[in-house]
């Protein structure tokens, strides 16, 4: 069946069984080069199709996704899933909407703005910009360019549908440098919707370059209480094991720490957190959530108060709190919560003029093991991290081998400063350096 | 059968008419089911099915890959042309498909998930709910999980090969959350096996929800782990990451081939304490590792990656074979037909040693007792590993005490493997999932409990 076709033959089976049902289609395509040892590495390409399906009867859904479109594969999973309606909990607070509205005319698709050739050429360039880079580099690892572009199209209870499109560019690579018979390396990754918003290959042998050889030389630090800096990226990092803990559902389950603490302080007064889906360089631009609600700003954190939660539909009913129109729906038609883009306000110093204000102050440049050393009930955590050691604002020594201990409650409320400059990460989470107080950091 | 023979051989053929000097295709139809149970009633119940094809050529070292969920045959010859687009010179011919080869009955697929019922099912769940709240008035909340899959995949290449295979995998997670007063802590058991639904009928899933309610009651009270270098007692099962971050990762061609590995070119010397000898086995009777042919079509070996500390061999795949010259070992893998596959660990443990924990205890004067293990990751350029600790006790004078929180671990691999000084008796295995270049795959990981000697502690104790 063509994707038409699906969606039809769904709607007349959810009308047979007097089930309501909300389907989203993606599809798209993606392909990559990668060169290693100054070789064509490896060509891919690929094309993606999947339905997700949300059946709802009786105050009661189910879900199910399928990457073929054949109607005897549809048309079981969805007689299994509907007879599965029987066992799943009443839920008086689910709400399907009767119309997709669009918070306006989001542009972010810049398809095939870049050739075969040229993407060849562009990352064979770039890695022989990566050899020359230093004497230092013992390796170029998998330097490669990837392009992806999706349509996603949400289908309504009434099976009235819209759509928006989706681009991304990625350039990544990773180096390994060896001084004195010791080692250090680092990956760097840049990804826009916009070709034309792709940095240079000079700036990415810059970027790189911090994050990888930068290192060479390191020592481990004494283990004790620092003022840190996060370097922008490795703060988005820790933003991205936070945000999860700020959703409805999260708060609602007891997994999550900031339950009950809607409308108090729990960061710094420096501290501004909002949602922005229009944001132009977002990775995670979008007119409508995945329940077909327009898609609006949310300040989720202001001046250190903790706002209403993201939510969606069914939370914001349930809490009674404002919808953020932060549902998510990926490719398996499973709702949840996700902001969009999430941008931090930035300060007024430069990041070089924050560090000149300490002695023996930490920038914290990469954090590893974030998946495994962090407990987001808790809040705990402790990550391996690399960086430099400055003093008064100069290099003294770059570090490795040591890690970073605490609770995220002591990050929030630690947070003394934010640098002024809020260079675009290339990512859904922008945010400036930011400076901490005090954390603990265990090395020799 | 998943895609017709016809159609397959077609498109080998046209592969290497086009140039290509070796032509794989790898079709996969997969069945998932998840039903997870919150709040004492049922929270979810999904199914998902994944169906697509991944076609791989090499021209020399070079790799072409591919993938489409509509495989037709102009779809696959426009595929190919779209990869091999440049004129090549290679005038290879197929060879004729082999038979398929024997099962060696790695799996059980006794009951298929979609034949027991959802009724059964969420009864299984529903009496483990109410038997962990029973265990403690501490359990604010109890997240159960039971998710399977069946994947079924066909393998051809143009070498001849032809296997078709079934992969059958069940799972129980238990998540407790204990809250006193103020306090909050979390517990959390998996187990997996390559079984169909029978595997519900032989888990002592009760033992596991009282284990996990038990750790998040033991964690509600716990200080700080404490910081510093220190000897560590590595606990059995789970504790088997570190080998897995800290040495498996760097072992694998995809590392070592590019001579990017801290372990590249260090075959037969010692690498280890002599005491170590590690295993990467593909063929253990259900466990969630096993395969019975990896992702590239070939048997799965029992491989001997070092023997009383020496280095004996790599986790090898086809390419990586190519380009180091070293045996494939059945270790070319992948988590769906998204991705090309490559050289990865299945079920790897460290081999039983001659000592009881207790005497292991009795060595440390001051030190931690990692009870309980999660994740981790590893650097392969420079051995920088980390893994966390979710659950520990402090060991003094010889005996364990007060239990603590979490922390990471960090080190090197050569420097944590010359400094395994004890290993135990008592090997245990558990299930996890491990990311690398071709995707998630199922992995077994194991150990004895091990005394190594210094280990970086990353806790927040402030003494």
């Amino acid at each position: 069946m063509t994707n038409n076709e699906s969606i039809e033959f769904l709607y007349d089976l959810a009308k047979k069984n007097s089930i309501e049902i909300e389907v989203i289609q993606i599809s798209g395509k993606s392909n990559s080069v990668s060169f290693l040892e100054k070789k064509l590495e490896e060509i891919s390409i690929g094309e993606d199709f999947s339905l997700g399906v949300r059946l709802v009867k009786d105050q009661k859904e189910v879900f199910f996704s399928s990457e073929t479109s054949k109607k005897e594969d549809l048309e079981k999973l969805f007689n299994q899933q509907a007879e599965a309606l029987q066992f799943a909990k009443a839920n008086e607070n689910i709400l399907l909407n009767d119309k997709i509205e669009s918070s306006g005319d989001i542009e972010a698709y810049f398809p095939e703005q870049i050739n075969s050739d040229q993407k060849v050429e562009r990352t064979k360039e770039l890695e022989e910009l990566l050899w020359a880079c230093d004497e230092n580099l013992k390796k170029v690892r998998n330097t490669s360019f990837s392009e992806s572009y999706s349509n996603v199209s949400l289908y309504n209870k009434l099976g009235d549908s819209n759509s928006y499109q989706k681009s991304y560019y990625s350039l990544s690579s990773e180096l390994l440098g060896e001084k004195d018979g010791k080692r250090a390396s680092g990956h760097f990754s840049f990804t826009t919707h916009d070709y034309d918003d792709m940095i240079t290959n000079e700036m990415f042998v810059d970027r790189i370059k911090k994050h990888s050889l930068g290192l060479l030389g390191a020592k481990s630090p004494e283990t004790g209480d620092y003022p840190i800096v996060f370097e922008r990226k490795a703060f988005a990092s820790l933003l991205s094991l936070l945000l999860p803990m700020l959703n409805a559902d999260t708060v609602d389950q007891g997994f999550s720490l900031f339950d009950k603490k809607q409308g108090e302080k729990i960061a710094s007064g420096l501290l501004h957190i909002e949602n922005d889906p229009s944001y132009y360089k977002g990775l995670g631009r979008k007119p409508f959530d995945g329940e077909g609600n327009p898609t609006k700003k949310h300040c989720i954190i202001q001046d250190g108060v903790l706002n209403s939660f993201f939510s969606n539909n069914e939370y914001s009913k349930k809490l009674g709190i404002e919808n953020t129109h932060t549902a998510s729906r990926s490719g398996n038609g499973r709702v949840g919560i996700s902001p969009s883009n999430i941008i931090v306000r930035s300060g007024t110093l430069a990041t070089t003029a924050i560090k000149a204000m300490k002695p023996s102050l930490i920038e914290i440049v990469r954090l590893n093991g974030l998946h495994a050393g962090f407990n987001s009930v808790t809040g705990d955590f402790s990550f391996q991290a690399e960086g430099f050691l400055y003093d008064f604002g100069n290099l003294v020594n770059p570090l490795q081998d040591f890690l970073v201990a605490g609770n995220i409650k002591d990050i929030l409320m630690g947070i003394e400063d934010l640098g002024a400059n809020v260079i675009d990460n290339g990512g859904s989470i922008i945010c400036p350096d930011v400076l901490i107080s005090s954390l603990k950091i265990i090395g020799s | 059968m998943l895609l017709e023979k016809s159609l397959i051989e077609n498109t080998i053929s046209y592969a290497l008419e086009k140039g290509a000097d070796f032509a794989e295709i790898f079709v996969e139809k997969k069945f998932s089911q998840s039903i997870k149970f919150l709040d004492k009633q049922v929270d979810g119940i999904s199914s998902d099915l994944d169906y697509g094809l991944g076609l791989r050529l090499f021209l020399g070292e070079e790799i072409l890959y591919a993938t489409t969920s509509r495989p037709t045959e102009n779809s696959l010859r426009d595929l190919v042309d779209q990869l091999i687009y440049r004129k090549t010179n290679s005038n290879l011919k197929p060879q004729s498909f082999l038979a398929q080869p024997e099962s060696n009955s790695l799996i059980s697929l006794n009951i298929k998930p979609w034949d027991q019922s959802l009724k059964e099912k969420i009864n299984y769940l529903s009496d483990l709910d109410s038997f962990g709240r029973s265990v403690s008035d501490k359990v604010s909340q109890l997240q159960l999980s039971m998710n399977q899959q069946v994947q079924e995949v066909l393998i051809a290449n143009s070498e001849g090969v032809f296997v078709e295979d079934v992969r059958p995998y069940s799972q129980v997670i238990i998540n407790a959350v204990a809250t006193d007063g103020g306090a909050k802590s979390q517990g959390l058991e998996r187990k997996g096996f390559m079984m169909g639904s029978e595997l519900f009928k032989n888990l002592d899933a009760k033992q596991m929800t009282k284990d996990a309610v038990e750790q998040a009651i033991r964690l509600l009270s716990a200080k700080n782990a404490p910081a510093g270098k220190l000897p560590v007692i590595l606990n059995n099962g789970f504790g088997g990451v570190i080998f897995h971050e800290a040495c498996g990762h760097g072992l694998e061609t995809t590392s070592v081939a590019t001579g990017a590995s801290v372990f590249s070119g260090k075959m037969g010397e010692k690498i280890a304490h002599e005491e170590v000898t590690a295993i990467d086995n593909g063929q253990m009777q259900y466990e969630w590792g096993s395969l019975e042919f990896d992702d590239e079509g070939m048997r799965t070996q029992n491989t001997t990656l070092i023997e009383n500390g020496v280095l004996k061999n790599y986790i090898v795949d086809k390419m990586g074979a190519i380009k180091t010259g070293y045996p494939r070992s059945g270790s070319g893998r992948r988590q769906s037909y998204h991705y090309a596959p490559a050289s990865r660990m299945r079920n790897t443990y460290i081999a039983p040693g001659p000592h009881e924990l207790e005497d292991m205890i009795k060595d440390v004067d001051y030190g931690l007792f990692a009870q309980k293990l999660g994740g981790g990751s590893v650097d392969t350029g420079t051995g920088a590993y980390n893994f966390a600790v979710t659950e520990g006790r402090i060991i003094r004078k010889g005996q364990l005490e007060e239990t603590v929180k979490g922390a990471s671990l960090i080190g090197t691999g050569f420097d944590t493997l010359s400094k395994i000084t004890k290993v135990g008796k008592d090997l245990k295995l558990s299930p996890g999932t491990c990311g690398s270049v071709s995707g998630w795959v199922p992995v077994t990981v194991g150990q004895p409990p091990l005394l190594v000697s210094e280990i970086t502690v990353g806790g927040a104790a402030n003494d």
